[in-house]
């Protein structure tokens, strides 16, 4: 590419190196104390002067963060699903059709991300109660599909743009419906993108606080909603083990997704030389 | 590159063949829920924003006010918020700039190319890990016999017990935050044309000079989508606050929090919202009328 083509000015190439080597301790520390104080015998974050599973195990006694962490999940799934397939109608439409106001269109998808968080769950909030829905599961749902979606989108659009149709032109000379068409032809063909989309669409949802503070009601409690009250009203040093393993699981999930990329990127250049 | 697709669609040789189904069919959905369940509750706190509370009852009723707009911007202890709210978030965006732009420039443009998949990475692991528990890890860090505390102690005239203080409420959101800042000032650093940047050089600019002539005007436009990607969150933010900031660190979102929570004083939480949102979208369109976002995200 063209950053290969032309040698890059490399002028001051060590204090750059050495400003981002501080900038990654700067944005690294903070997790790998997390992670060292779960395993801290004080409970509390200090350089530790041994090691303990005790939060671990305490952890696993704790109904409310391990509920919570089921109920995360299961929103997270459930979001990828519904935000990807959004996404994905959102991206055909886009990608394949000209239509006047089709700028305003792309515009409206990406509107979540332009209002501030808490203005759109205080708008959420008055807006369930004002329609007649009791906060709970659904709600949190729908806050978590909308706040996805410019993200999962993105994704997906991305996957359209760099897309030969002239794929779907010789199915369809062939005699394929469209169903089929879009079935055996589109669908495998833009699919890595959908599936990049669920993922963030899934990380987002996992980690939401600030929508899910005001549209989850009582009931219904994820966890970032219990570390949040835990961190508020009790300290508890199980969040460390928690938060260490969430942590874990997202990290994990990242290198997989880049992975998989990585290798499908691969392939690609294979194909193409 | 997110763009090519509009293009592309009319760019076909001879008769193109279109997917016999309306687009309304595919953007229907996606359209209407958007619309229902996010267009029409910002309508809706507009609405309400107008709305005025019972003397009697305490609670909300009908009514076309401007009161509660003109108590958001004209009462002395909300427009001290708001500006305290705005100089916080400038303040914060500012000192993440100055983090953001090097290493994103770094990581773009100056690292070995087959390691900048890694280095991205390395920024986007942070970004990935919840907002809450890298807040929290603060409050670990900072508290007085806390981490830092327990780590550096030992170092004379260091500042110890920084959590509930302006520093602690700015390292907090720069910290958050900073990996969003990061990505489109990368993007913008890896497209640059370094021809233009060697060019300069040949013609006798100091280093100085290329990048104040050269290079940052090739990437303001990621420096631009940084700074708005940065600001929203801060300006919006009510946990950080609450979790770093001190008693006089109050912030807008805090105080929207509090009308929706305790105070339950729906118009005027309403009102403040709306004004949030409007200051936002402002400095928003002031911002993006000198960038282009897809041109930042599609690559």
């Amino acid at each position: 590419m063209a950053a290969e083509a032309s040698r890059p000015a490399r002028r001051g190439g060590t204090l750059l190196r050495i400003h981002a080597g501080l900038v990654y301790v700067f944005l690294f520390a903070p997790i790998l104390v997390v992670a060292l104080t779960s395993f801290n015998p004080e409970g509390r974050a200090t350089i530790p002067t041994g090691l303990t599973l005790d939060w671990y195990s305490a952890l696993m006694e704790d109904e409310q963060l391990l509920d919570a962490l089921w109920t995360s999940l299961k929103v997270a799934v459930l979001t990828a699903l519904i935000a990807s397939t959004l996404g994905l109608l959102a991206a055909y439409g886009l990608s394949r059709y000209r239509f006047p106001g089709r700028g305003a269109v792309q515009g409206l998808f990406y509107l979540p991300m332009l209002v501030p968080a808490v203005v759109s769950g205080v708008a959420l909030l008055t807006w369930y109660n004002r329609i007649g829905i009791d906060l709970g599961y659904v709600t949190i749902l729908l806050a978590h599909v909308i706040f996805a979606l410019p993200f999962t989108l993105t994704i997906i659009l991305t996957s359209f743009a760099g897309f030969d149709t002239q794929l779907e032109e010789a199915a369809q000379d062939l005699g394929a419906t469209p169903l089929r068409t879009f079935r055996y032809i589109t669908l495998p063909l833009v699919m890595p993108g959908v599936l990049g989309g669920a993922l963030i669409a899934f990380t987002l949802s996992f980690d939401e606080f600030v929508l899910t503070f005001f549209v989850a009601g009582g009931g219904v409690q994820t966890l970032p909603i219990v570390i949040y009250n835990r961190i508020r009203y009790l300290l508890s040093p199980e969040i460390n083990a928690i938060a260490t393993i969430v942590m874990a699981f997202s990290i994990g999930l990242l290198l997989l997704g880049t992975l998989a990329s990585a290798i499908k990127g691969r392939g690609e250049g294979a194909a193409e030389s | 590159m997110a763009t090519v697709p509009a293009e592309s669609a009319t760019s076909g040789t001879g008769t193109r063949w279109r997917f016999p189904i309306a687009p309304a069919l595919s953007l229907g959905l996606p359209i209407l829920v958007l619309i229902v369940f996010f267009v029409l509750p910002i309508v809706l706190i507009g609405v309400y924003s107008f709305y005025s509370l019972n003397p009697d009852t305490g609670l909300m009723q009908q009514d076309f006010t401007w009161a509660n707009y003109e108590r958001a911007l004209t009462s002395s202890i909300y427009r001290n918020i708001f500006l305290r709210t705005l100089k916080i978030a400038g303040l914060s965006t500012a000192i993440a700039l100055c983090l953001a732009y090097p290493i994103g420039y770094y990581i773009g443009a100056v690292a070995n190319p087959k390691r900048q998949g890694m280095l991205l990475l390395a920024v986007l692991i942070p970004f990935w890990t919840s907002y809450i528990i890298r807040t929290y890890a603060w409050i670990g860090i900072l508290q007085s016999n806390g981490f830092l505390d327990s780590a550096l102690g030992w170092v004379p005239g260091l500042p110890t017990d920084l959590l509930y203080s302006r520093t602690a409420l700015i390292i907090g959101f720069v910290h958050v935050f900073l990996p969003i800042m990061i990505l489109p000032i990368y993007a913008s650093a890896r497209n640059l044309d370094k021809r233009y940047v060697e060019a300069a050089y040949d013609l006798g600019a100091t280093p100085f000079r290329a990048f104040i002539r050269v290079i940052l005007p090739l990437t303001m436009p990621g420096i631009i989508a940084g700074i708005v990607l940065f600001f929203i969150p801060t300006f919006g933010s009510f946990v950080t606050p609450q979790f770093l900031g001190g008693t006089s660190d109050v912030m807008m979102g805090n105080i929207i929090d509090n009308q929706f929570g305790e105070a339950f004083n729906w118009p005027f939480g309403a009102a403040l919202s709306i004004v949030m949102t409007l200051v936002v979208i402002v400095a928003v369109t002031l911002f993006f009328r000198y960038a282009d976002v897809e041109e930042i995200y599609g690559s």
